[in-house]
Parts: structure tokens; sequence; C-alpha cells
């Protein structure tokens, strides 16, 4: 089959993906309104066969990058004959409209899960979740098909193509963009079930229990997009720094913030019956909010690090999310009388109380940062010039908010559901504390004496003894009742309680985070020198001797680097070889920091620029704990695998004969 | 070569899409079979109750609650899940309600009349 042809049924899978999702939408809500089963099997059909074309555009895609298909624009701008196929295969999302086509893949590939995971269920709800998802599957194919097709060709075939962006050939390309995407496309499901609840008005539970791992799973990749972009931003592009509270780095953080509260927040729902406007409100923040993220890194609406493509698509983008908010509006509306709170708070001093307080705070740093984002955008529109906002505004907004955040994890620990008895909570209290205070003197004495940092590692010791303690007294608990061992105890403890123990130790990875960054933002140190061959340069207890700079040719581009040896207090522990590279096809320059990890700090460092007598200018930083943040990170993640999975079912039966016997005698 | 591929694709895809409606009064029967709406809310409702009969066990245990707090918070979620197990019972079609409790075959325990599987034995009935 000719290129024309092949570029051809590549549009044609989008056009046919776009005239399918809408018919969906029509099926599906008609199969309600007039009672026609065989609209809703047709609507149903239908979701699968959208899954199959956009996966048959993506294969179609990939295989024109990988045969280098020069032809098609898309592969032109994305590929290079030299480049490896590791970024070749990354390059479907690489740019726009491959991100866009992966995009709609995934929200097609969802959309089949859910059908099949809702199998026999919840007929009520499922339509209308068909019917939304479709109508957000119909925008984007509209985009794909009028405004950014991947499968445009060139009127003449291309000897070579440009390659993808030398700062984005690094592994963290190729996964980074995947967790995001999975992220954002992931909290499409509990939001369209969130509709769908309005819609029947089956407002108490069933939405909520129905998409508690769908809200889990999309928050778990969020997460991981966040993790991977640092640590891109890290390694990459070479500062010393892993957030720079870039527009785009912004709009992965604040659904992910608004994210958390629902989270947490669902549980007060599922318990007492209240907040159900907070939850319905947060989903809606979160979901929208993914849309407004995927819009700014894909649109260039704000200039940053990610701004690889400058289009049309604001307008209908902002018109797809003024739309749900409406139609969103309308609902709440129109079911105000169904959430109305079936309970009210019973004292302050309750967990209800701190979790109401947790979506305060987390909204409150997700407006402030969000404000903070578009600030320069609505100042270019509004008063005619860009005024950027930078590092500063946020550090010092979302600072303080951060650390009452740390506090509050630490204190809701502590207080059990309806209300804390004060006895209780008095005697719960201390041993934190006191782990809290003596650490801020142990650290003093060691001669720390910044005092954000100390608050703020008092605050991080502050919770990690309220979740040990928890852990404590939950193995001494089973090891009473159930006669098990200190070995068996704690596996049983996380096992019989997946939910609630997976929670603990999501917390304990973010405290270890938090010291990460404490230690990396409150207690860095750096020094800039230049050095000839031979010299050397000291900071802190390293020196770092300057052998010389060495000039090669790597695959697609010429490298500098300079050869360093490391002493620590005068052994010699390391060499490192921080570069860069020059990539001639991109005319673009690249730094590739070295690093020397260990548990205690990193020592970055970067070759900031060189002379023709052979000297070099070195940039080192000495950043103390970072490695903890990575660390954090990964039981963070471990915490939520666990607390996704589903409580054993011999657990679920026990609960259940134990209640059933009691109400025997209600 | 070509438009044949582009002919096959959309004429599966319409098919697909559109065979369902070709024969409509066989998903209207099996419509009409269909289980009341409000049974998937009560058992997320009674599943809720439960976990939270379990937490407050929990947090009794770890020492977050006073035995008084405990006592009375206990009694009114068992007072709760018993009120949504009565509300599912009253959803049952008359036929079943008709048939009343019943015993276990193997263990004797008393179950009712909706019951799959033993609750105390896990026999299968």
């Amino acid at each position: 089959m000719a290129l024309l042809q092949i570029a051809e049924v590549g549009n044609l899978t989008l056009v046919l993906g776009m005239v399918v999702s809408l018919y969906v939408i029509f099926a599906a809500i008609f199969s309600q309104l007039k009672r026609r089963p065989e609209f809703l099997v047709s609507a149903k059909h239908g979701v699968f066969v959208v899954a199959g074309l956009t996966t048959l555009a993506v294969v179609i895609l990939e295989w024109a990058l990988l045969t280098h298909q020069f032809r098609f624009e898309y592969v032109a701008n994305h590929v290079s004959r030299n480049q490896p196929a590791f970024y070749t295969v990354s390059a479907l999302w690489g740019g726009q409209e491959g991100s866009l086509l992966f995009w709609v893949w995934l929200l097609g590939l969802f959309g089949a899960a859910v059908l099949i995971q809702q199998a026999n269920q919840r007929k009520h709800l499922v339509p209308w979740v068909i019917a939304f998802m479709a109508f957000t599957q119909t925008f984007f194919f509209a985009l794909l098909v009028f405004i950014s097709s991947p499968f445009v060709l060139l009127p003449q075939t291309p000897a070579d193509g440009v390659g993808l962006n030398p700062l984005l050939q690094d592994p963290g390309m190729f996964i980074h963009p995947v967790t995001q995407y999975l992220g954002y496309v992931g909290f499409t499901v509990p939001f369209a079930f969130a509709l769908a609840a309005l819609v029947t008005g089956d407002l108490s539970y069933d939405w909520i229990r129905t998409t508690r791992r769908w809200a889990l799973f999309a928050w778990l990749f969020l997460s991981l997009g966040l993790l991977f972009g640092m640590r891109w931003a890290y390694v990459e592009l070479g500062w010393g720094g892993y957030w720079g509270w870039d527009p785009v780095e912004n709009a992965a953080l604040i659904p992910w913030l608004t994210g958390t509260a629902y989270l947490h927040s669902v549980m007060i729902q599922e318990k007492r019956g209240m907040l159900k406007v907070w939850n319905l409100v947060l989903i809606m923040l979160t979901f929208l909010l993914c849309i407004l993220g995927t819009f700014i890194t894909r649109s260039g609406v704000i200039q940053s690090v990610h701004a690889f493509g400058v289009s049309s698509m604001g307008p209908l983008f902002l018109a797809y999310i003024a739309a749900v908010l409406v139609v969103f509006a309308y609902l709440m509306y129109l079911r105000m009388d169904k959430l109305k709170e079936e309970n009210r708070l019973d004292s302050f001093v309750s967990r209800e109380a701190t979790f109401l307080l947790n979506n305060l705070i987390l909204l409150g740093a997700a407006v402030a940062t969000l404000w903070g984002t578009i600030f320069p955008m609505l100042s270019e529109i509004f008063a005619g010039k860009q005024i950027t906002v930078a590092a500063p505004f946020f550090n010092q907004i979302n600072g303080p908010i951060f650390l009452a955040l740390i506090v509050l994890m630490g204190v809701c620990t502590l207080i059990g559901w309806r209300r804390a008895s004060p006895a209780h909570l008095k005697r719960n209290f201390m041993p934190p504390l006191l782990l809290a205070v003596v650490t801020t003197v142990l650290l003093v004495a060691l001669g720390v004496r910044d005092p954000y940092g100390l608050v703020a590692f008092a605050a991080a010791t502050f919770v990690l003894g309220t979740v040990l303690l928890e852990f404590y007294r939950g193995i001494r608990a089973r090891m009473r009742m159930y006669r098990e061992n200190a070995v068996v105890a704690p596996v049983q403890l996380v096992n019989k309680n997946r939910r609630r123990y997976g929670g603990y130790i999501v917390h304990i990875g973010v405290i270890l985070a938090v010291i990460g960054i404490v230690g990396s933002t409150f207690f860095q140190s750096e020094l800039q020198k230049n050095v000839m061959p031979g010299e050397a340069a000291t900071l802190g207890q390293y020196t770092l001797q300057f052998e010389k700079l060495k000039m090669t040719q790597e695959n697609n581009a010429q490298v500098i680097a300079a050869d360093l040896v490391v002493f620590e207090n005068g052994a010699q522990v390391d060499t490192l070889r921080p570069l860069k590279a020059y990539y001639p096809a991109a005319d673009q320059m690249t730094t590739e920091v070295a690093v020397r990890t260990t548990l205690r700090e990193d020592l970055y460092v970067i070759l900031a620029g060189w002379n023709d007598d052979g000297s070099a200018t070195l940039k080192i930083i000495i950043n103390p704990l970072v490695v903890w943040l990575w660390i954090g990170f990964i039981v963070f993640i471990v915490g939520t695998l666990i607390a996704m999975l589903p409580d054993p079912r011999h657990a679920q039966v026990a609960e259940r004969v134990r209640a059933e016997k009691a109400l025997v005698g209600a | 070569m070509e438009s044949l591929f582009i002919l096959a694709l959309v004429s599966s895809v319409i098919l697909l899409v559109g065979y369902p409606l070709i024969n409509p009064a066989r998903y209207r029967a099996a419509n009409e079979r269909a289980a009341p709406r409000h049974y998937d809310d009560l058992y997320s409702a009674r599943e809720n109750a439960f976990e939270a009969l379990r937490d407050l066990q929990f947090e009794y245990a770890t020492g977050k609650l006073s035995t008084a707090d405990y006592e009375q918070l206990q009694a009114r979620y068992q007072v709760q899940a018993a009120d949504i197990m009565r509300q599912i019972d009253a959803l049952e079609p008359d036929g079943a309600r008709a048939n009343g409790p019943r015993a276990c075959p193997r263990c004797h325990a008393a179950l009712s009349a909706q019951d799959k599987f033993c609750v105390k034995c896990g026999a299968k009935l």
C-alpha cells in the first residue's frame, strides 16, 4: 500500500472514531430516556470499536516512526536516522499531534476497561458514564481531525528527520509523559461516574465506592508523573534542583493537590454521609485541572520548558472546560435536595473535622498555585504585558501551607472518627511531640540553625512519630487479640487493613520526601570556580581535582566532558564526568550533570563553561538529604499500591458474620 | 487493494455498532429481568456500614476511644446497618419474600431466602 493511502487510512480511523463516539453519546442517552436497551448495547459496541480504531491509529503511527517514513510531517519532526530506537518509539507522545492521539487512545482503552469491569453492575449509571467519556473522546478526536492530525504528509520526502529534541533524549522522556497521561486520562472515569450519579440522582455511596480504585489509580500515576518529572529535571536540566514552579510543573501539581483532598474527603462521605457537595466539586476540579494540564503542556500558552508546540487549540479547550462546568453546575442545582448532609460534625476534635480542614488547606494551595500560574497569561490579556511569577512567590505562599498540612497529617492520625476522647488524645500526642522536641534539640546541637529548616524537621518528625505510634499500637493490639508474634503481627496488620495502613505508609513516604526537600532547599551549598588542568576546587568536605577536558563524538552529538577526581576528607572516593553535548541537527546544547549520591547528600557538578586554554568553569552544589526525596516517593508508591488492593475476602466475610450476629439481637 | 481495506474497515464499524439495532426484542426481554436500581446503592451502603464497624473496633483496640464512646458509637452503627439490611430485604421480589428465612443444609445456620452462599460455612446453596 502506498504511503499516501496509509496516511488516508490513518486519518480515516480518526474520522470514524469521531463519528462513532459522537453516535455513542446520543445512543447511550437515548437508550435511557426512551427505554431502548438495544441502543445501549449498540453504544457499548461503539466504545469497543473506538478503542479498536484508536489502537489501529497508534499502530500506524508507530510503524511510520519506526520505519522512518519521513514523508509524514510528524515523523520528520520527531525522528532522525541516527536516533536510538528507544526514543523513536517514545516519539509517539513526543509531539503535540501524537500526544493527543495517545490521550484519546488511553481514554478508549479505559472506556473498554470500565465496561468490562461493570459488566452487569450499576446498569443505571453506566450509560451516562459512557456518554460522558464519549463526549470527551469526540472533543479530542475533533482536535485531531480538524486541527492537529499526526498523519499529514509533506509534498516531498526529506532525506532525514529533525529528530527528537535533545533535551528530551533521556529515559525519563520515555516514562514521564506516559505516567502523567495515565493520571490525566484516568481521572475521566471517576468524574464520569460523578456526573452519572448526578443525572440519576443516586448520590450517596455507589459512585464513590465504584470509582475508589480508579481514583487511586489515576492519582498514583499523577504522583509517578511528578516523580519522574522531578527526577528528570534534576539530572537533565542541570541547575541543581528538581522543581522550579514552572507552569507545566504546576499544571501537574494542582490536580494532584485537589485529587489528594478528594481521596481523603470521600472517606467522610462513606462513613458519615457528609461532604457530598465537596466531593463532587473536588472530583470535578481535579478532572478539569487535568484537562487544563494537558492544554497547558501542549499549547505553549504560557512559555516554559515544555513549550514544544504552539497552536490554536486554546479556544477549543476552554470551550470544552466551560461546557463541562455549565452542565455540572446545572446538575448540582437540580440535585441540591439530594446533596444534604446526612449528619453533622459531632465535634471539632474529630477526624471528620481534620479532613475538612485538609480539604481547605489543599484547595488553598491549589488555588494559590493556579493563580500564580495563569497570572502571566491574565496580565498579558488585561494589562498588555506578561508579568512573570517566579519561585519566590510560590515558595512564600505554599511553604507555610504545606507546613500546616504536614502538622495536620500528624494530628489527624491521632484522632479517631466521630470524636476524640480528650484524655486519650492528650496521651496520644505526647510521644510524637516528645520525639519532635528531642530531634530539634539534637539538630541544634549538631549546628543546624536555620529556623525554617528546624520547624520543618520538627513537624516531619512529629508526623513520623504519630505513624510509628499507630503501627506500634496496631501490632500490640493484634498480638494481644490474635496471639500473633512480633513478626506475623505487623504483616497481618497491614494485610488486614490495607486501606488504612497503606495510607499510613504513604504518609511515611511523604515525610521522607519532605525531609529530602527541606534538606536540599534550606541547607544547600554552592560554589562556582574556573579551574586549569590539575587545579582543584573545594566545597564542604569534598575536593574536586580537574584533570582535563575531553572532546568526543557520540551518536548524534559532539560531547565535551571534564574529567574530575573526587576526594572526601583527603581520600579518593569517586570520579565524575560532567559534560555538555551539542546536537547539530537540532542546533541545541544540553547539559549532563555528574552526581555522587549518598544517603547524607548529593555532590552535584555541572560543567558550566570552558575556555580555549583548557580551563573549565565548574558549578559545584551540595544537596543534603536529597536522596530521601526519591526514597520517600518509592515508599509512597508502595503504600498506594497496598491501599489499592482489596481487603482479603475472609476478613470481609468474618466481619459480616460478626456484624450480622450482633444485629440479630438488634 | 487499499480501497478494499477502507471498505472493509467502514463496513465492520457500521456492522459492529449497528448490529444490536437489528433485533431489539432480544435486549428488551433481558432488560425486564434486570435487578432494581436501588440494590447497588443499598449494597454499597451495607458494605460501608460494616467497614465503619470494623474501623470503630480497630480504633478502640488502638486506644483512640474511651469504652463509653466506643459502645455508644457501635450501637449507633449497628442500628444503621440493621436498617439498611431491612431495606434490602424489602426490595426482594415477592416470590423470594414468601419463602421466608431458611436454614443452611450443611451447618443449619439461619439464612435468608436470597443468600446464595452460607454466611457461616460457605456452602453453596
